[in-house]
C-alpha cells in the first residue's frame, strides 16, 4: 500500500470496521496469471515501442490537413467571388439589375403592389392632354428604361407619386401627420419660389405640371376644390384619375368638421383667378402656418381661412398661434 | 523503494520508461480492480474488463497527467467499463444507477443493528461467504460504493469523484449499503 493510502482514512461516519475486516477476509480473489501475462506484455510493448510510432496519425499530419483544407476554402471563396463578378456587369449594381426587368410602379416598396392593383381608369381628357403621363402608362417598357437609369431624388419622388396617382390610395388607412407629410412631399413639388408664389394659393398648388416630364404629381388628398374653369384638366392628372384622391375629398367634405357648402363657395370665389387654387398638400406645421400667416397678412382672408380649416383638419392636435386666431374667430363667426 | 512512492509517482515513473514502476503498480491494484469488477459481474466478464482497464492505462501512459488520484482515475475507468457491460448486457443493473433513490427508499425503514463478530472462524468463514453473497445482492450502486470503499480504500469524496455523482449521493449509497450488509447478516444469525 503506498504511503499516500496509509494516510488516507476511511469516512468514520459510514464505515464499518466489523464489515470491513469480514469483507477482506472473504473476498480473495485474484486475477488468473494469464491476466497477469497479458497485462505485463502489454506495457512492455509499450514501453518497447518508439515514440514516434506510439504517436496517433492524425497529429502528424493534422498541420498539413488544416493547410490544405484553409487553402481549399480560400480558393473556393475567390473563384465565387469572381464568378459572380462575372456574371454581374462592371457598373451595374444590384439594384439596378433588380429594377431593369421590373415594370413601372414595383419599384418603392408602397407602389410594390402596384402591378397587381387594378388599373385606375384613364380618364381621356387626362389621355389627350397628359402625352407625357399617357405615353408612360402605355409604354411601361420605355418608362422603365429610363428608371434603369441613376435618378436623383426627386425624379424617385415623382415617380412614386406616379404610382400613388395610378393606383388607389387605401382612403380608411389613418395617416399619421409625418406619414402624410412624408408621402405628400414626395408627391407635392418643392415649394415656388417667391416669384411665383403671388400666383398660387400655397406652394403645393403650383405644381410644375408642364415642365415634370408629363409625369403628373398627385393632386394632395387634402385639395378642396378643382374648379372646372380655374386649371386645365391636363392640370390636375392625378386629380382626375385617382380615385383615392376623389373618395377622400369627398369623405373630407363630409366629415363633421368640414365646412359647410357656403363656405366652400365663399373660399372658392377668390381663387377662381389664381393659376392652382385649393389648399395645397400638408405640409410641416410650422411652414403652413407661416404660409397661412402670409396669406393673412397679404389681405387675403378667405384663403387664409381655408388655409386654416385645412390645416387644422390635417393636425387637430397643433395650437393655432395667436395672431391667426382671429381667422378662427371670423370663422366661427360666419359659421 | 516502490512501496515507498505514490501511485502517480510511479505512474509519472513508468512514463519516462520505467518499465519496474508499472508492475509495481500493477502489483497495487490487480486484485482490487479485480475484485470490484468480480463482485458485480460474473468472473469470466470481470476477467475481460480487467484486462480492458489495465490496457487502458497502458494506452494513457504518454497523455497522463496527475490531476486526480491515481486510484480515483483507475476505478473511474472501470466503473465506465461495467456500466458499459451493463449497457450491453444488463439493464436492469444499470437503470438501478439510474434509479438509485427508489432503492434506497426502500432500504430507508432498514434499523442499523449493531454486527455481531462470529466466535468461531468457522462461522466467520460462513458468514464471509453470506457477506458476499449479500453483496452480490444489493442494488449495483450502493454495491458499487461499498466496493469502491474496501477496494479502492476510497473516501467519499473519492467515491463521488470516480463514479461522477454528487457527495451526498455517494455517501447515502454508501450508508445504505452498509445498512442493508448489517441487515441481512443479522437475520443470518441463528
Amino acid at each position: 500500500m503506498s504511503g499516500s493510502d496509509k494516510s488516507r482514512r476511511p469516512d468514520t461516519e459510514v464505515h464499518d470496521e466489523a464489515l470491513a475486516a469480514l469483507y477482506r477476509q472473504a473476498a480473495r480473489d485474484e486475477p488468473s496469471p494469464r491476466h497477469d501475462a497479458a497485462i505485463l506484455a502489454a506495457a512492455a510493448a509499450d514501453l518497447a515501442r518508439p515514440a514516434s510510432a506510439r504517436r496517433a496519425w492524425w497529429p502528424r499530419w493534422r498541420m498539413g490537413l488544416s493547410l490544405a483544407v484553409t487553402i481549399v476554402l480560400s480558393a473556393g471563396l475567390v473563384l465565387l467571388v469572381e464568378r459572380e463578378q462575372a456574371r454581374t456587369p462592371a457598373g451595374e449594381g444590384p439594384a439596378a439589375s433588380r429594377t431593369t426587368p421590373r415594370p413601372l410602379g414595383a419599384e418603392s416598396p408602397p407602389a410594390s403592389a402596384a402591378p397587381e392593383a387594378p388599373p385606375a381608369p384613364a380618364a381621356p381628357p387626362r389621355q389627350e392632354t397628359d402625352e407625357g403621363h399617357a405615353a408612360n402608362s402605355a409604354a411601361p417598357g420605355g418608362l422603365s428604361q429610363k428608371r434603369a437609369a441613376p435618378r436623383s431624388p426627386m425624379e424617385a419622388s415623382k415617380a412614386r407619386s406616379d404610382v400613388s396617382a395610378e393606383t388607389p390610395a387605401p382612403i380608411a388607412a389613418p395617416r399619421s401627420p409625418d406619414a402624410a407629410w412624408e408621402e405628400d412631399r414626395a408627391a407635392a413639388p418643392e415649394p415656388p419660389s417667391p416669384a411665383s408664389k403671388p400666383s398660387a394659393a400655397f406652394p403645393g398648388e403650383s405644381k410644375p405640371l408642364g415642365k415634370a416630364e408629363g409625369t403628373p404629381s398627385a393632386v394632395s388628398p387634402y385639395s378642396i376644390t378643382a374648379p372646372a374653369g380655374s386649371a386645365p384638366p391636363s392640370a390636375l392628372p392625378g386629380a382626375a384619375d385617382a380615385p383615392g384622391t376623389v373618395r377622400q375629398r369627398g369623405a373630407m367634405e363630409a366629415s363633421p368638421g368640414a365646412e359647410a357648402p357656403q363656405e366652400s363657395r365663399d373660399n372658392r370665389a377668390p381663387t377662381r383667378g389664381d393659376a392652382a387654387p385649393a389648399v395645397a398638400a400638408p405640409r410641416p406645421p410650422e411652414v403652413w402656418l407661416a404660409e397661412i400667416r402670409s396669406l393673412y397678412q397679404a389681405g387675403r382672408d378667405a384663403d387664409a381661412r381655408t388655409a386654416l380649416q385645412a390645416f387644422r383638419r390635417a393636425y387637430p392636435e397643433q395650437p393655432i398661434p395667436e395672431d391667426l386666431r382671429a381667422l378662427q374667430t371670423t370663422e366661427r363667426r360666419m359659421r | 523503494m516502490d512501496a515507498e512512492r505514490s501511485d502517480e509517482a510511479l505512474m509519472c515513473a513508468w512514463q519516462t520508461g520505467d518499465g519496474l514502476a508499472f508492475e509495481a503498480l500493477y502489483g497495487r491494484y490487480r486484485s482490487r480492480v479485480f475484485r470490484y469488477l468480480a463482485r458485480q459481474c460474473p468472473a469470466a466478464v470481470a476477467e475481460e474488463l480487467s484486462q480492458e482497464c489495465w490496457l487502458r492505462v497502458i494506452r494513457a501512459r504518454s497523455a497522463y497527467v496527475v490531476s486526480a488520484r491515481f486510484s480515483t482515475w483507475i476505478f473511474r475507468i472501470a466503473h465506465n467499463l461495467l456500466l458499459d457491460h451493463y449497457r450491453r448486457a444488463d439493464h436492469a443493473a444499470l437503470a438501478a444507477f439510474d434509479d438509485g433513490d427508489v432503492l434506497q427508499a426502500v432500504l430507508d425503514g432498514a434499523p442499523e443493528a449493531p454486527f455481531r463478530q462470529p466466535e468461531a472462524l468457522a462461522e466467520q468463514a460462513r458468514l464471509g461467504q453470506r457477506l458476499l453473497a449479500a453483496i452480490a445482492g444489493l442494488p449495483a450502486p450502493q454495491r458499487e460504493a461499498f466496493l469502491l470503499q474496501q477496494e479502492g480504500e476510497m473516501s467519499i469524496d473519492d467515491i463521488a469523484a470516480a463514479t461522477g455523482v454528487g457527495r451526498e449521493t455517494a455517501k447515502s449509497r454508501l450508508r445504505y449499503a452498509l445498512a442493508r450488509l448489517r441487515e441481512l447478516l443479522r437475520e443470518d444469525q441463528p
